[in-house]
């Protein structure tokens, strides 16, 4: 589902919409807050950022789009589509999400033997997040097929 | 599951690229189903089957695993 809208064209000037005021955001934040909110002022620097990023990506895409012979978009349109790679990002998913659950649960037991509760606490509700989104899906999926 | 599409596409004198191009998938998963890494939807068996004239049988070959 967000492989096929990512593959649309329409999802890339959605995304420097989202970058644009993301980056408003930061940087009318980041003036409002006074100098001493480290905290928030870094929080602001990455909204600024991640904007930033999103609207180069977008516009990246978008020249990609306009510049490439219609040929190869072709070629790349059927190299997204073929199922051998839908089939190796599936793989790769399966064994980064492993990973990730395998992360937060480490995660968790090193911040609450730092005696860091509130990211420990993060940590076990991520993984928790996580663990009921798979059922989610799951379930959801295990109905439709 | 064994196939024989090495042999059916030089047959007929069709490059990799070629086949993959009408097939709509990338040469890469031509190569693997070629060397038999890889194992195709039956959608893809389908349109394998229905390019080259022939029936799916004719061209996968499937044997119980033991």
């Amino acid at each position: 589902m967000l492989c096929k809208t990512i593959k649309s064209k329409r999802f890339w000037p959605i995304l420097i919409v989202i970058g644009m005021v993301l980056l408003v955001f930061g940087i009318v934040s980041s003036i409002r807050f006074p100098d001493d909110a480290h905290n928030m002022n870094m929080l602001m620097g990455m909204f600024t950022g991640m904007g930033s990023a999103f609207i180069a990506i977008g516009i990246v895409k978008l020249i990609h789009y306009k510049r490439t012979p219609a040929e190869k978009l072709k070629q790349e349109q059927i190299e997204l589509n073929d199922e051998r790679n839908i089939e190796i990002l599936r793989i790769a998913y399966a064994i980064a999400n492993v990973i990730a659950t395998i992360l937060f649960i480490v995660m968790a037991f090193t911040f609450v033997w730092l005696d860091y509760r509130i990211p420990a606490f993060f940590s076990i509700g991520a993984m928790c997040v996580q663990v009921l989104a798979f059922s989610i899906a799951y379930k959801y999926f295990n109905g439709k097929m | 599951m064994k196939n024989r599409l090495e042999e059916i596409r030089k047959q007929k004198g069709i490059k990799q690229e070629e086949l993959a191009l009408a097939l709509e998938v990338s040469r890469q998963t031509i190569s693997s189903l070629e060397n038999g890494r890889y194992n195709p939807s039956i959608t893809l068996a389908f349109k394998i089957a229905r390019y080259f004239d022939m029936l799916i049988e004719e061209i996968f070959i499937y044997e119980e695993e033991k």
